[in-house]
């Protein structure tokens, strides 16, 4: 009998490890729980007298997206401690939202904003405006040699002056105008559009974030090279992009959280930034252009 | 008291007195000579009633000759005694004069009692009957081996034959799960052979196999460990408290030492598994003088399953094969040049390899595709055994290990055009580290009082943290270009001193102190560690102990791990100009007590403070080729907790209960600010239950039942919607939110082992069927969690959902073992 019982195991146990499905069972758990919060997208540049806002809020995991806008939020915005007014614009497509600034932004400007809506911890952000870098000596190539992997590409040369003793957090782009047909029949292009387009160039120094965030010491002065594929335009810009320390760390835990996502073996990544209670951004960056 | 009525009788009696070969030797004396005379006769006679004598030897197995770790040895006088070193060797100074009783104890064994009349120094080398090989057993005197008497806390030593009778994952007994069952003791997940240990990493593990470190101690992924348990002796894991002798982890001492090979006659065992099968054989090369082991295991799906993959590609017109296996080979040779001198060289080598080669013909050239991924370690130790005196004993030995990681993927064309041309490219990864060392260490026991421990080590690491090399072929244009992109090799310098001493500063009250100074020289930074370490132990009335331990540890290597799973892609790394070593300190209070000389329990509590701790920082992790240095980021870590551990290891029924109750924590500046956050493997309950129970001779049962709260992850559990600009318009982008680092609870894990033996002996032969089932309740026990999608009937559309993935339902199996 002992025999039979240990046969009958021999050949359950060989059946059941050739199984393909035998192992790997997956059923569904309950998430993790999430409190729902706002999420704000804001952007302006120095010299611009209004910013747009775009308000929406955040999900849990599973529960159905929306990207839809937040409508009737209570929102007091202060420019160096005056209230900014709100305008809504359109409320149905999207909650386009604009703040219309007492004086165009300016290095040093102090924006505050608040954002209270039922339901829902109160948003809070606050953000300087950076102030301009002292750039000189400024060179643009559109042929710059090749790059460590021999692709041809144009360099950007400049020289970042001591300032005014703090740190500079700074990117750099090239701009140029497109033109774009937008129309096409059989005759060719009856219509275009033209449309910027910007790339950020690589700045060639080791301290380098991600090889195009900069942080300059901004008790010295340092020669910079910056490149990016060889293009051939009339017109473009080389633009020096200051932002906030904060609006640096931002755009670089939002690099690291693209990043992540494309590869599985990576630490997941929360992007940080200046909204307090809230998600998504709220910051003013300077840019100083450069023609060539 | 003694003094005091050896004086008197000496004064009243003595005349004169000589002191010769230790005897007294009476004489008359002038009465101006006297008083001097008595003096030097007390001083004399004293120092004859105190002359010691060294019992000193090797305690050994009788039928194999192999040496007995920790073998206690016991003067049944004075109740002082020694245990035996990872040698088998001791020594014992004790009164001499009169016949002494000396007790050897050791588990499994039948208890022997010498009697032995000192007059001189003596070498007894002692051999010990196994308890399963008497036809009846009679344990006569009182136990002598008891853990309220080990000065030693936070150690868990468990009998191989025990760890053998544990129902395991497809019947493959293995040491480091048996070692997880144990309180404080941790796996890393479903199947998984790592270790944590008290809220540590699993780099934090000093594995010693002979005295070599071994750092991937993982097969398959991390379900098997390489340590193949036939050819294994003796385990002991040591997880706080750390004697001053071991140094280079923070959490715990993995010691396990290898059989030496049967000196008297040839021995076997042979065992078919349902995915692999292992042989051992042991035996004298010189009877008395010479002898070796050589084990060896291999897994076998890959070769059974290779024809049905070669038909299952054939018919699709490709001439290919894919599969994986591993295997791990022990091989050891013991000299004894005589009884003070012996030599041991032991080998231990193992690989995984996955494979997949294919030609595909139906394509108008031949693509050839050629990719591997294997990984190995090879361990080499030669030591030299060599009694000093019979007070002294050192151990010399030299050590090599490498781990090497090769990663090949290789994708080319063969043109079919009678050229033979052929283009290739190849991706090659290879990382790993070796070591080369020499180490000394001295046993020296001077009276059964101390017990000092001292020796100097040094390695050589040589640390390879990562290379990609990208290799193009093309014959016909004569193309072979290397292109090598990664990690430059580092080598670094770690070596150490200690001393310790195993003091009884009396019959109740002991301690171990010791110190550790260690040096970590790299080409451009050194540094360098004092570590205090002290255990003691205080006997209480009813066989109760009270127990304490302080402990401070340093370890300047790090692995870059995957958390959870064993990956072969964990890269090991010295500490650097930027990284700091890793640093520690543990304090721990405890009690134990041996219950109706039966059950063994003890209680302890533990405080673990860890600083310079290596994680990825947010987004880093394997497969990058930027520096290593620039992906993690250092903080501290915390771990307190308590266990409970009952312990029964003899008679019909066998096995323990254990619990823990802890909390492991960690904080990093750079990950969620600061904030403290849960370890993955924070658990806060851990129960396992393991008994072995005797039905007859021929047939015993076992099982294991674990429970363990759930592992702490990551995962996303909000998103919105980002909005960003870009030429002329604006865009949304969807961005998941984590919350802290370790936000979600996993389930809690739980699981029931059984298993059955039936043994059959004859003559010279044992034949061991063993069948069970590993998670006999079937319980879907978390092994990964992720957010997937699931079909809803109702809407007819797919749901995102979180989905949790089990490895692992019900696994029957059966072994076959012939011991011969």
């Amino acid at each position: 009998m002992l025999k039979y019982i240990k046969f009958s195991i021999v050949c359950f146990a060989f059946f059941a490890i050739s199984c393909e499905d035998f192992f790997d069972t997956t059923i569904n758990i309950d998430p993790p729980k999430h409190e729902p919060k706002l999420a704000l997208y804001g952007e302006a540049f120095v010299g611009q007298d209004t910013m747009e806002l775009r308000l929406t809020q955040s999900f849990a995991i599973l529960d159905p997206f929306d990207t839809g806008p937040i409508i009737g939020a209570k929102i007091t915005c202060t420019q160096n401690g005056q209230i900014v007014p709100v305008i809504e614009k359109n409320a149905i497509i999207n909650t386009l939202l604009t703040l219309k600034f007492n004086n165009p932004l300016a290095a040093d400007d102090v924006i505050d904003i608040k954002i209270e809506y039922p339901g829902f911890p109160t948003l809070t952000a606050t953000t300087t405006v950076p102030k301009s870098p002292s750039i000189s000596n400024i060179t643009y190539k559109e042929d710059g040699g090749n790059d460590e992997f021999g692709d041809n590409v144009s360099l950007a040369t400049l020289e970042y002056k001591g300032n005014n003793g703090a740190t500079d957090f700074f990117r750099i782009e090239r701009s140029f105008d497109y033109i774009k047909c937008i129309k096409r029949t059989q005759n060719g292009c009856e219509e275009y559009d033209t449309i910027k387009i910007s790339n950020y160039m690589d700045i060639k120094d080791p301290a380098a974030i991600h090889g195009y965030l900069m942080k300059h010491d901004n008790t010295k002065s340092k020669n910079y090279r910056a490149t990016t594929y060889r293009n051939s335009y009339d017109s473009l810009t080389i633009d020096i992009i200051n932002m906030t320390e904060s609006a640096f760390d931002y755009e670089n835990s939002r690099r690291v959280y693209e990043n992540s996502v494309e590869n599985p073996f990576s630490t997941p990544v929360n992007i940080r930034s200046n909204i307090i209670n809230g998600y998504g951004r709220f910051y003013i960056y300077n840019v100083t252009k450069f023609k060539f | 008291m003694k003094f005091r009525k050896l004086f008197l009788n000496i004064k009243s009696n003595i005349r004169t007195c000589q002191f010769v070969n230790n005897i007294i030797l009476l004489k008359q004396l002038f009465p101006m000579q006297k008083s001097l005379l008595s003096l030097l006769c007390i001083i004399l006679s004293i120092s004859a009633y105190s002359q010691k004598f060294t019992i000193s030897g090797y305690v050994v197995d009788k039928e194999s000759d192999e040496k007995l770790i920790g073998v206690t040895i016991l003067d049944q006088r004075t109740g002082l005694g020694t245990v035996s070193n990872n040698y088998g060797f001791y020594s014992l100074t004790v009164d001499g004069g009169k016949a002494v009783e000396i007790i050897f104890e050791y588990f499994d064994y039948a208890q022997r009692v010498e009697n032995v009349v000192l007059t001189q120094n003596v070498k007894l080398n002692v051999a010990l009957d196994q308890l399963i090989k008497l036809q009846e057993v009679v344990i006569s005197a009182e136990k002598q081996k008891r853990i309220e008497r080990e000065t030693q806390m936070s150690v868990a030593e468990i009998p191989i034959s025990q760890i053998k009778k544990i129902p395991a994952l497809f019947g493959e007994v293995d040491v480091l799960k048996a070692l997880q069952l144990l309180p404080g003791v941790k796996s890393g997940g479903e199947g998984q052979s790592g270790l944590y240990v008290r809220g540590g990493g699993p780099d934090q593990n000093l594995i010693l196999l002979d005295g070599v470190p071994v750092y991937n101690a993982n097969h398959l992924f991390g379900f098997f460990s390489v340590f193949n348990s036939d050819a294994i002796k003796d385990v002991k894991l040591i997880k706080g408290g750390y004697p001053a002798r071991y140094g280079g982890r923070l959490s715990s001492v993995l010691d396990i030492n290898m059989k030496e090979g049967n000196m008297n006659k040839f021995k076997g065992a042979v065992s078919i598994g349902l995915i692999s099968s292992k042989f051992m054989l042991e035996g004298p090369i010189n009877k008395g003088k010479t002898s070796f082991i050589v084990s060896g295991r291999r897994t076998y799906i890959d070769v059974l399953a290779r024809p049905l993959i070669k038909a299952e590609l054939a018919k699709e017109d490709i001439d290919g094969t894919t599969g994986y296996y591993f295997y791990d080979l022990n091989v050891k040779v013991n000299h004894k040049f005589s009884d003070r001198d012996r030599l041991y060289l032991s080998t231990y080598t193992g690989d995984d390899k996955f494979y997949l080669r294919q030609k595909d013909k139906a394509t108008q050239d031949i693509d050839i595709s050629n990719n591997s991924l294997s990984w190995g370690n090879f361990t080499n130790a030669l030591r030299w055994n060599h009694i000093v005196n019979d007070k002294m004993f050192v151990n010399t030995t030299l050590t090599y290990s490498n781990y090497q990681l090769n990663t090949d993927l290789g994708f080319g064309t063969e043109k079919i055009d009678g050229t033979n041309d052929r283009t290739e490219v190849r991706l090659d990864y290879i990382s790993g580290i070796r070591d080369i060392g020499a180490k000394i260490d001295f046993d020296y026991v001077p009276n059964p009082d101390h017990f000092v421990r001292f020796g100097i080590n040094t390695v050589e690491h040589n640390f390879k943290p990562g290379t990609f090399n990208l290799i193009l072929t093309d014959t016909k244009a004569g193309i072979n270009q290397i292109d090598t992109v990664g990690q430059k090799n580092v080598g670094a310098l770690e070596s150490s001193v200690y001393i310790e001493d195993d003091y009884s500063l009396s019959k109740k009250f002991k301690i171990n102190a010791g110190l550790h100074f260690s040096l970590f020289n790299l080409k451009s930074k050194d540094y360098y560690s004092l570590q205090p370490r002290v255990s003691a132990r205080y006997l209480l009335p009813k066989d109760w102990s009270i127990k304490a331990s302080y402990a401070t540890m340093r370890q300047y290597i790090n692995l870059l791990a995957f958390e959870g799973i064993g990956l072969p892609t964990d890269i090991w790394v010295p500490a650097t100009d930027k990284i700091k070593p890793q640093d520690s300190w543990q304090a721990a209070i405890g009690t134990a007590k041996t219950i109706s000389d039966k059950y063994e329990l003890s209680i302890e509590a533990y405080y673990k403070r860890m600083t310079n701790l290596v994680a990825y920082k947010d987004g880093a992790g394997v497969f990058q080729t930027d520096d290593w240095q620039d992906r993690v980021v250092q903080g501290n870590g915390e771990a307190y907790g308590a266990e409970i551990f009952l312990q029964k290891k003899e008679g019909r029924l066998s096995g323990w209960v254990g619990y823990t109750l802890s909390w492991a924590n960690r904080d990093f500046a750079a990950i969620d600010g600061g904030k403290p956050f849960p370890y993955r493997f924070d658990r806060r309950h851990d129960i396992s239950i393991v008994g072995s129970y005797e039905i007859t001779k021929k047939i015993n049962i076992a099982s294991t039942w674990v429970y363990g709260t759930g592992n702490a992850v990551t995962l996303a559990n909000g998103r919105y919607n980002e909005f960003y600009s870009s030429g002329n318009g604006y865009y949304g982008q969807e961005i998941e939110v984590f919350g802290s680092r370790n936000n979600f609870r996993m389930r809690p894990y739980h699981r029931l082992d059984v298993g059955i033996n039936f043994v059959k002996e004859k003559k010279n032969r044992k034949r061991t069927w063993s069948v069970g089932a590993y998670n006999a309740y079937a319980n879907n026990n978390p092994f990964f969690v992720y957010f997937g999608e699931t079909y809803d009937e109702s809407t007819k559309t797919y749901k995102r959902t979180l989905k949790q993935t089990s490895l692992f339902p019900l696994i029957p199996y059966v072994t076959w073992t012939l011991d011969f």
